[in-house]
């Protein structure tokens, strides 16, 4: 299915849906859109992951990126890149809180030399005011730095709203410049979780839609992450695993580790089931990541993944 | 039948505010504005229950479970722009209150004990590496974080704290 075929297919699942949600989302008989797509494989193709390990956070963000082929595989020169950390909190970097700035700042580096016009680094962060997390966070100055933008989403007028064909979730209210971007980069932090045991790429996605609430309210929250998951798909992500938090999360502060590691994929469910390494634990410790492995938002079975040490 | 009716009502718009200090009683322990604290503006929050998640995100069943029923916070600028959260939670007993603090003095690696003057009621803390400091009154758990590594940082952090632990001071016993 191309994009213009998935986006087909999300406008008429919006027109059919009318009512649903999880819990506490807001329902509008308006004709919603679609996600994204991302990067679907050709059938039987299996998909790679990329690992870089020992190295500064900056140069193994390059090396993850030169083992999927390099930046240029995936941003091509005019275009408009979307980037997600997850730059939630009022913490500074080595509290391994929110993503690297190192990391995105090399990542926006990399898609202007690639010859994006433009790239936005967007994040509806949780503390606020969200100045104050951006400075903070180190983000700010990385991403002006690398020649990026860095924007919040706090404003409701900012989202659009999407079809989501799951049992929980029907619709949505995302990030309007993640629907329409070119590109969109998922950056997610490696990190406890006392909801779901581990924050990792698909838990991130829950930072581009409004009503967060709603979903820790849900049935189930595991639920939410995974059928969102499939439905909004990045086209690359990077993950973030240079410090990560044991305990105490997603705010900390907590005991933490440096795996020094960043991981790259198209594959957003096959980065989160190797990423469960790093905290002693398995693929099958976090219900959401077979989940969406069972949703088809990507392969949870490591065995079935090609994965290149950087 | 009416009476029995009348206090029925009563209690029952009574209920939601048990286990709650009232937003009036925690923001007025909240610092005030002075020539070396600056409020910083939108950065006022008063949540309870599950708006939790609105300073919590998904680690606000953490605090439901310690006791929390009711959070307010603000944000300041400090000298030479040290950055200060001041989080204080509301707890229904003293009891939470205590286990509450001593679940999150378990969290930081590093202790370093302050000065006797931002001695409140129970305890009082900072911890070096992330400038966090909490003090536990009878109902409630105070968290300060500090951000900025300017030297004048940590006495900034007590001075706060001591005028908290003052102001959380329990009225003398009631008889009768």
């Amino acid at each position: 299915m191309n994009r213009r075929d998935f986006l087909k297919q999300g406008l008429a699942i919006g027109a059919t849906v009318a009512l649903g949600g999880c819990a506490g989302s807001r329902v509008s008989g308006a004709r919603a859109g679609a996600g994204r797509p991302g990067r679907p494989l050709p059938p039987g193709a299996r998909p790679v992951l990329a690992v870089a390990e020992k190295g500064k956070p900056g140069e193994l963000t390059r090396r993850a990126l030169d083992a999927l082929g390099g930046i240029g595989k995936f941003v091509r020169h005019g275009q408009t890149v979307v980037i997600k950390p997850n730059l939630a909190w009022q913490r500074q970097p080595e509290e391994a809180a929110n993503t690297n700035p190192e990391v995105v700042g090399t990542l926006v580096k990399l898609c202007r030399e690639a010859g994006a016009s433009r790239v936005l680094v967007v994040e509806h962060t949780i503390d606020s005011p969200a100045r104050l997390v951006f400075e903070i966070s180190g983000m700010q100055a990385a991403v002006d730095e690398a020649g990026g933008e860095l924007v919040s989403a706090h404003e409701e007028r900012a989202y659009s709203e999407i079809a989501i064909p799951g049992e929980v979730l029907k619709r949505e209210q995302v990030i309007r410049e993640v629907l329409t971007a070119d590109v969109f980069i998922n950056v997610p932090i490696a990190k406890n979780h006392d909801a779901t045991r581990l924050t990792l790429s698909m838990k991130n996605l829950m930072g581009i839609i409004y009503n967060r609430q709603g979903w820790h309210l849900s049935s189930s929250l595991h639920r939410c992450i995974a059928e969102f998951a499939a439905a909004v798909r990045p086209d690359l992500v990077v993950m973030d695993a240079n410090r990560i938090m044991l305990t105490r999360g997603p705010k900390g502060p907590g005991q933490t580790k440096d795996p020094q590691a960043v991981l790259a994929s198209t594959d957003q469910v096959a980065v989160d089931a190797y990423t469960t390494r790093y905290f002693g634990l398995q693929p099958a410790d976090v219900e959401f990541v077979m989940l969406a492995g069972k949703l088809g938002a990507g392969q949870a079975d490591l065995g079935k993944v090609q994965i290149k040490y950087a | 039948m009416r009476t029995a009716r009348a206090l029925l009502l009563l209690a029952l718009f009574l209920l939601p505010a048990a286990g709650h200090a009232g937003e009036q009683a925690l923001k007025s322990l909240l610092p005030a504005q002075s020539n070396t604290l600056a409020v910083i503006p939108d950065s006022y929050l008063y949540v309870q229950g599950n708006d939790l998640t609105q300073i919590y995100d998904g680690g606000y069943q953490r605090y439901l479970r310690a006791g929390v029923t009711e959070v307010v916070q603000q944000l300041y600028r400090g000298p030479g722009g040290l950055t200060l959260t001041v989080t204080i939670h509301g707890l229904a007993t003293a009891a939470a209150a205590t286990a509450f603090f001593q679940a999150q003095r378990k969290q930081v690696p590093k202790e370093v004990p302050v000065r006797p003057a931002a001695q409140g009621r129970g305890f009082t803390y900072l911890a070096a590496g992330v400038k966090y400091g909490v003090v536990a009154g009878p109902r409630l758990v105070a968290v300060l974080s500090g951000y900025g590594g300017q030297p004048g940082a940590r006495a900034q952090l007590e001075q706060v704290l001591a005028g908290i632990a003052a102001r959380s001071r329990p009225p003398k016993a009631r008889t009768g």
